[in-house]
């Protein structure tokens, strides 16, 4: 068996790196007055109040279900973080881990000082308990299907195995060892996702059906634990002085409130009530500029979305044009993302690919290493309306169709009714009559369970969609677009060839070969003009000045405190 | 009268019925589901286990059985999106806190409301009259929504007199925490300091002129008797008309308001149950809120009879 093994630096540097910046202040728990320097002198309380529009009211980490604000009290075997060099994955409740030679095998060698918050120690059993419940064919986890490839563990979701046939098994208290069918280098991207995190049976199998629906029934094992819910309005959380890694958190108390309008959230982080804010449109403008004159933090990170429009490839659309490449290259082309972006959302990056700058590959943005797939074609036309027209046309007359544009209208179908919502239609309108001299007709509903009634009937010839990838690969973008996974998404596209390279993939273990299909496939899609990429999402974070070392995640928690601290809030 | 209360109980439990069954069918045939959403992000082969896990996958009528039968025992069930919460859950933590707010704003409200209208009424045609009646106009036509950003922009934000979002829980409830009600109550109370000033106006001026207070006037009465005596009392009958309805509104809670103070009340969750088609939740707030309407509508009319004979009651004989 050849030894991989991870070392803690890249958590523990970040936290040391903490400290030399000065470490935390006012905190009178004595653990974290070894880090502390100026803050002696300081009198901020290290309490930290940040925004949300939702709580939830799910703590079962099998779950997944609102993993994006509670993964920050626990802890898996991986934690995601990102920081300014980008998303990576840092070693938490594992301390190493050995991958045997096949790379099918691995043994995670867990953290001997790791508690629970009620002081118990977290084992290697809580994490076969945890894994073994996400299989479990009685709880019909909606994340099941991330493990499938350990041995057994599909066979025991779909009742042809059993518990005991999971091949994620606690070798001795502090070994956890999970041997897959075939090797799969996403894998470990996949370890940071709430549903493999360690869960108690004792209290799990108490807790019966209340188990992650009741906030008090839970333990935590990661920097913070939940202390305090108001529904709707006020959700505390304090530091988890049983955290393996205690010492580097300096935050006493989290305080998040539910605060559902951005006009009462800007006064409140004008105020110094809120520390953190996330917004948007002219609040996201009004803090830009402040951000620009120092007098706020600006954060602005990619983030794992691409935002597209997709086309009817069943049936090709309202008007039954879709099925058609030039004319769907001429829409996708006629839209220029600078001039949209700008005009609509004043953020976010204009996109010419599928897969997002916010999945790395092989330690490096994947955008990085593989061009986007669109912009040479695209940049053959850009702005040149007039060969965009005859690109229509000669499409139109492919399909024995009058080349006529003034007489063509296609069929727009989108809902929601949020400013941005209601101008990135009107400006898709316009483009598209202007550009092109088609009519474009806006089929928009109320909410999003209206929006699946008329896409399933059929009344539209695109509709908005797009992805959020849920681990850090390029896989999980391009699995969206084999035929008959994401209709959603892909709007029924198929392609033997497309699939044929996704299937070679299984159990593909050369990162360089991996890379090429990957690229293969994203080229595919844009030959094929697929879908219309708009945009690849991007997370917008502004601070208070005296916030530091705030981290984000887009496959953990989407904020991490467990090495941030408060500076000169003075208070 | 206890032949009309059982006739009245009977009916108000098949209104109930009827709004269960409306509620339930009405839902059903909105498209799409609780899980739409979610279920559009899996894979094919999740949702189905979805469906299942949530008993949705069922037949319509089935689950209208289902429902029906639970509800008879007290059990609304549980909410499809926010796992764990229930109508019974809300009752005990979400309706006191509406209840409050709404009774803060209406007793101030109605207080300012009906001090105001004396004021229009016995200045009838004078600048505070008009001034009055302006200031009505322009609370009851500026949304709520409007009003609670603008007072906390002021107060919280620039005067910092009060916090600008929270509500008192716990061991405050209902008696502490007045600094975090403030705001909320003004922003709530204008609507009812606009409708019962108008009330209590139009319905004075009608008193006035009737001929038991040219009476009271030839007698040489004061002018503050001939208010307190006899144009108040008799002027109150639309008003106590209304103000059971404003009982029974007042605790329903506000979606606006509860939305931009962020107060854990019940309006605020009534609306986003809606919106998320959570069928159960809507389902139990839609029955509760109709059953507090009727007993409050019950309560009134059998008020009615007692306040003033005058008033009979159908298959009863005042004679």
């Amino acid at each position: 068996m050849k030894l991989k093994r991870r070392s803690v630096l890249g958590m523990m540097g970040a936290a040391c790196l903490s400290a030399i910046l000065a470490g935390c202040g006012g905190s009178d728990d004595s653990s974290s007055a070894a880090v502390s320097s100026a803050a002696q002198s300081g009198t901020d309380t290290q309490v930290l109040n940040i925004r949300t529009t939702a709580f939830g009211n799910n703590y079962d980490v099998q779950d997944m279900g609102w993993r994006w604000m509670m993964a920050a009290c626990y802890s898996g075997l991986y934690r995601n973080v990102a920081d300014d060099t980008g998303e990576h994955f840092v070693l938490d409740g594992a301390e190493s881990v050995d991958v045997s030679d096949d790379g099918t095998v691995y043994t995670f060698h867990l953290q001997p000082n790791a508690k629970w918050s009620d002081g118990q120690p977290v084992t290697a059993h809580d994490y076969e308990y945890g894994w073994k419940r996400l299989v479990n064919p009685k709880y019909l986890y909606d994340y099941a299907s991330f493990i499938f490839n350990v041995v057994g563990a599909e066979e025991y979701y779909n009742g042809t195995g059993t518990a005991d046939g999971v091949m994620a098994v606690a070798v001795d208290d502090y070994t956890f060892q999970v041997t897959l069918k075939i090797a799969d280098p996403t894998f470990e991207a996949k370890l940071v996702a709430t549903p493999l995190y360690p869960t108690r049976e004792d209290l799990a199998e108490t807790a019966g059906d209340q188990w992650g629906k009741d906030w008090t029934l839970c333990v935590y094992n990661g920097p913070f634990c939940m202390s305090e819910l108001v529904e709707d309005n006020k959700m505390v959380w304090t530091k988890n002085t049983n955290y393996w890694n205690a010492d580097e958190t300096h935050l006493e108390t989290v305080n998040w409130y539910l605060v559902g309008e951005d006009s009462t959230a800007a006064t409140m982080f004008d105020n110094g009530e809120l520390d953190v804010l996330q917004t948007s449109g002219d609040y996201s403008r009004k803090y830009q500029s402040e951000a620009e004159a120092g007098q706020v933090q600006m954060i602005t990170a990619d983030y794992p979305g691409t935002v597209c429009l997709a086309f009817d490839h069943k049936n090709g659309g309202k008007s039954g044009l879709m099925g058609n490449l030039k004319i769907r290259k001429a829409l996708s082309y006629s839209i220029n993302r600078e001039e949209m972006i700008d005009a609509v959302y004043g953020r976010y990056e204009p996109a010419y690919g599928f897969i997002s700058p916010a999945i790395t590959f092989d330690g490096k943005s994947y955008r990085s290493q593989v061009e986007e797939p669109m912009l040479a074609d695209y940049n053959k036309y850009a702005g040149d309306y007039d060969a965009l027209k005859s690109l229509f046309q000669e499409g139109l007359s492919e399909l024995g169709m009058s080349t006529d544009l003034s007489s063509v209208t296609v069929t727009y179908l989108s809902y929601g009714s949020t400013v941005e919502e209601s101008s990135f239609r009107e400006y898709l309108q316009q483009t598209w009559q202007q550009n092109l001299g088609i009519q474009v007709e806006l089929n928009t509903v109320g909410d999003y369970s209206l929006f699946t009634a008329e896409r399933d009937a059929g009344n539209f010839d695109l509709f908005s969609a797009g992805w959020y990838s849920d681990y850090n690969d390029p896989l999980d973008y391009l699995n969206t677009f084999y035929t008959g996974l994401y209709v959603s998404v892909s709007g029924g596209y198929s392609n033997s060839e497309y699939d044929a390279l996704i299937d070679s993939l299984a159990g593909e273990n050369d990162n360089a070969k991996r890379l090429s299909i990957y690229t293969q496939c994203e080229q595919i899609l844009f030959d094929d003009c697929a879908t219309i990429p708009l945009y690849y999402s991007t997370k917008e974070y502004f601070l208070q000045n005296w916030v530091k070392d705030f981290r984000w995640s887009s496959f953990g928690a989407s904020q991490e405190f467990y090495i941030t601290y408060i500076e000169g809030r003075g208070f | 009268m206890t032949k009309y209360i059982i006739r009245r109980l009977v009916e108000m439990a098949l209104t109930l019925f009827i709004i269960a069954t409306a509620t339930f069918f009405l839902l059903e045939a909105v498209p799409g589901d609780p899980l739409t959403q979610r279920a559009d992000r899996l894979p094919e082969q999740s949702r189905a286990a979805l469906y299942e896990r949530y008993g949705l996958d069922r037949p319509v009528m089935e689950r209208y059985l289902t429902q029906m039968n639970n509800m008879l025992h007290g059990d609304f069930g549980e909410s499809f999106v926010y796992a764990g919460q229930t109508v019974s859950g809300l009752l005990k933590d979400r309706l006191p806190v509406s209840a409050r707010l709404g009774i803060q704003q209406m007793l101030l409200g109605v207080s300012v409301g009906l001090l105001l209208g004396i004021l229009a009424a016995t200045h009838a045609r004078s600048p505070i009259d008009y001034a009055v009646v302006g200031l009505s106009v322009l609370l009851i036509s500026v949304p709520h929504l409007v009003f609670g950003l603008l007072l906390q922009k002021v107060f919280a934000g620039t005067l910092k007199w009060f916090p600008t979002i929270g509500w008192p829980t716990g061991k405050d409830l209902w008696l502490g925490g007045w600094k975090y009600t403030v705001l909320p109550t003004l922003t709530g109370c204008f609507s009812y300091i606009a409708t019962y000033a108008r009330l209590l106006k139009t319905s004075m001026l009608d008193v006035i002129n009737q001929d038991y207070v040219l009476t009271a006037e030839s007698k040489g009465l004061s002018r503050g008797a001939i208010v307190r005596r006899h144009i108040l009392r008799n002027s109150f009958i639309p008003v106590m008309t209304q103000l059971p309805m404003s009982v029974a509104m007042c605790i329903t809670g506000s979606f606006f308001i509860e939305s931009i103070f962020s107060i854990p009340g019940i309006g605020q969750y009534y609306v986003t149950a809606v919106q998320n088609q959570d069928l159960s939740i809507v389902l139990g707030e839609t029955v509760l809120l109709a059953l507090l309407y009727i007993v409050v509508l019950f309560i009134t009319d059998v008020l009615y009879v007692v306040v003033d004979p005058r008033i009979s009651m159908p298959g009863t004989s005042s004679r």
